[in-house]
């Protein structure tokens, strides 16, 4: 669809979209914004708790649009009461879990060391140095991560990480194959 | 609002421009916090969690801890899996956002409190957007005095026309820059002094933390490393160059619209890391680029540039929390000429002139400031005047408190903001380090940007805290000692007699530590207390 040509998506209607990047989906209009384009669509699939994909579409990405049924006001803003608080709140709490996760990744690692420290994670506080896995934060372990690479520490605790390692490597190999 | 029944919507009838918008704030408002996934014109694919919006001139997004999920046809400096902190999106290369398990404001009413702050952010939001309408309509003078800056800055320089495709491609990147002139410019007379400090503080922040990147996508270029580096040598071509942007307009419009929506969702959300992230893209490239070498242009610089540098993060007051290498920003600064620009020098009176001193400079000044003079600057908020500006102390608050705030202040009575921030800086530090910064995307550049290295520049503000405060605190061990040393002596003495009587044991011990400890502290320091 040309958004240049003077047409207006219709707010609360069905349609079936198509984008110029071969995308197909269905969804009703929630509203279209003229001056950035931006089409706002709900995705027709409800989920549990009324949770649907929400698409914030450019218009002139629409390739082809089909008018598939009239729905309701979809979004009654009227009465709408926004917990601003909340919101922040929301947001702060996903930028430390989105943190924390980011801090789980190895960067520069392969899947198989990332599999390694996820296992260790398990049962021993980890964390990456790099591409060396701490633990407890003191032992060490490196490329390629086999019992052996296990450095510092106590000699308990070093044999302790080689023992779980060990074993963690074990029931990794029994999965893959 | 945008909300209708479908009663004869599906053609020919247009929703005004304001209730579309209030349908497209609303539900901008409540996807913020949400992971969500940004298709660019690519096709690559990022997800992140949505932080905000522009919806001026087009809808860009900002996301927070982004990652690639799916590459695109053009190869870009964002490598697939590495996580950026925050990535720009600009209205150009968005093609949608798909928020996933999104509830409409209305579904999801339930899940909001309801309360009197509901109220009262929904009315700051109304307020907001009410400014962003003024703003629409004062959109043309900020134009021209953006035009005004830019053609200030062609007459210097008359090879437009030789210009290589680096430039032309800087010229991009600074239209970003110029996009954060107009609205600081805009604001210029009406902003108040402290904000103009937080906004500088946040540069320093930014300068820092040396974390901003502009995020590009290049269909020729994928060595880049980091666009950070790019974007400050293709600034730093900008600024000695003069070239204007081609698009002054457009640009400013559009990044007018990025602080626009971050006034609105940056006071209701109170969350200033993420504009700064957003409006200091540009600006850190351009005080990264006046760190790189070799440009004896910089001094040349408009005081337009430096307003800019100053006020672009008026939307961020808490910025000055971190305030963290303002000596590094400020050493950046040094060419900004305080005197051309009489509102932006009275607004950051004490930073700009010690920006320009040298360290030598700082040095020599321990000895020349007396302890009276420390002392009167300590509890005399008013008399940070240099140079007959007048100028308003930022913080007098801050100094008293802390110990070693007194001591910086002691050594360098006339800035004592500035190395007080530099200080308390060095303990929130470790905390910006770590971020990855902004990163705008930006794309369809035929051309392979390779910059030089701004790695020192942007270290540069890591290492300067550090370096102003040492010689400063070196330079008053004595007043250290008089303040702190002598405490211990003199209450140790005095409780003694009380503490004395009841242990009898005790009695043999301390004659002895009271006999070392008051004739050395009166033989030393006594003649200043007595």
């Amino acid at each position: 669809m040309d958004s240049g040509g003077g047409e207006e998506l219709g707010v609360g209607w069905f349609f079936s979209f198509k984008t110029t990047f071969g995308e197909e989906f269905e969804g009703q209009i929630i509203t279209y914004d003229r001056p950035t384009e931006i089409v706002i669509i709900q995705e027709g699939t409800s989920k549990p708790e009324g949770r649907r994909n929400v698409r914030f579409l450019k218009s002139t990405y629409i390739k082809e649009v089909t008018s598939l049924r009239r729905g309701d006001d979809p979004l009654d803003a009227k009465g709408c009461l926004i917990d601003l608080a909340g919101l922040q709140a929301r947001e702060d709490a996903a930028l430390r879990q989105a943190e924390i996760e980011a801090e789980r990744i190895g960067i520069g690692v392969t899947s198989e060391a990332q599999c390694i420290f996820d296992a260790l994670s398990k049962t021993l506080p980890v964390r990456w140095d790099k591409t060396v896995i701490v633990v407890m934060d003191e032992v060490r372990v490196s490329s390629p991560y086999l019992p052996e690479n296990v450095n510092g520490g106590t000699p308990a605790a070093n044999e302790r990480v080689k023992k779980v390692l060990e074993l963690e490597r074990r029931r990794l190999q029994a999965r893959a194959p | 609002m945008g909300c209708r029944n479908g009663e004869g919507d599906l053609l020919g009838e247009v929703p005004s421009a304001a209730s579309t918008i209030d349908a497209l704030l609303l539900a901008t408002v409540c996807a913020v916090g949400l992971p969500v996934e940004v298709q660019v014109k690519d096709g690559s694919l990022y997800t992140g969690l949505f932080h905000t919006a522009s919806v001026d001139d087009g809808y860009g997004i900002v996301l927070k801890k982004a990652r690639m999920m799916k590459k695109g046809r053009w190869s870009s400096n964002l490598g697939s899996g590495a996580v950026v902190d925050t990535l720009v999106v600009l209205s150009c290369d968005l093609v949608q956002l798909i928020v996933k398990d999104f509830v409409l404001p209305t579904e999801g009413i339930t899940a909001y409190s309801v309360g009197d702050s509901m109220r009262e952010g929904i009315d700051s939001v109304d307020s907001h957007w009410i400014d962003a309408s003024s703003c629409n309509v004062t959109g043309n003078s900020e134009v021209h005095e953006l035009h005004h800056v830019e053609s200030f800055t062609t007459s210097n320089n008359k090879h437009t026309d030789l210009r290589t495709p680096n430039e032309i491609y800087g010229e991009e990147v600074q239209e970003h820059s110029l996009k954060m002139t107009s609205p600081v410019q805009e604001g210029q007379v009406e902003r108040k002094a402290h904000e103009q400090e937080n906004s500088c503080s946040q540069i320093d922040d930014e300068a820092s933390t040396t974390n901003t990147v502009i995020y590009e996508a290049h269909q020729f270029s994928p060595s880049l490393n980091s666009v950070d580096e790019n974007h400050a040598d293709f600034t730093s071509k900008r600024v000695t160059s003069g070239e204007r942007c081609r698009n002054p307009v457009f640009s400013s419009n559009r990044q007018e619209g990025f602080e626009r929506t971050n006034n609105i969702l940056r006071d209701v959300l109170s969350n200033d890391q993420i504009s700064t992230n957003l409006t200091s893209s540009s600006s850190v490239a351009s005080i990264s680029s006046s760190t790189t070498t070799n440009h004896s242009a910089l001094p040349n610089l408009p005081a337009s540039h430096c307003s800019t540098f100053t006020k672009e993060f008026k939307l961020n007051p808490e910025a000055k929390v971190f305030r963290p290498s303002c000596a590094s920003a400020r050493s950046t600064l040094a060419v900004i000429p305080t005197a051309v620009n009489t509102s932006y020098a009275s607004s950051i009176p004490p930073e700009v002139p010690v920006a320009a001193t040298p360290s030598s400079l700082e040095f020599s000044s321990l000895s020349n400031c007396t302890p009276l003079s420390a002392k009167f600057v300590q509890y005399s908020p008013l008399v940070a005047g240099q140079s007959g500006v007048i100028t308003e102390y930022p913080r007098p608050v801050m100094g008293p408190a802390n110990a070693r705030q007194q001591l910086v202040r002691v050594s360098r009575p006339y800035h004592p903001v500035q190395s007080g921030a530099a200080y308390i800086h060095q303990n929130s530090q470790p905390v910006l380090v770590g971020r990855t910064g902004q990163v705008v995307y930006m794309h369809s550049l035929p051309q392979d940007p390779i910059a030089g290295t701004t790695v020192l520049s942007q270290s540069f503000p890591l290492l300067r805290p550090f370096q102003a405060n040492i010689p400063k605190l070196q330079g008053t061990p004595a007043q250290s000692m008089q303040f702190c040393i002598p405490q211990p002596l003199i209450s140790r003495g005095s409780v003694q007699p009380f503490v004395m009587p009841s242990p009898v044991q005790l009695s043999p011990p301390v004659p002895p530590v009271r006999a070392i400890a008051v004739p050395g502290g009166n033989g030393f320091f006594g003649s200043k207390f007595q």
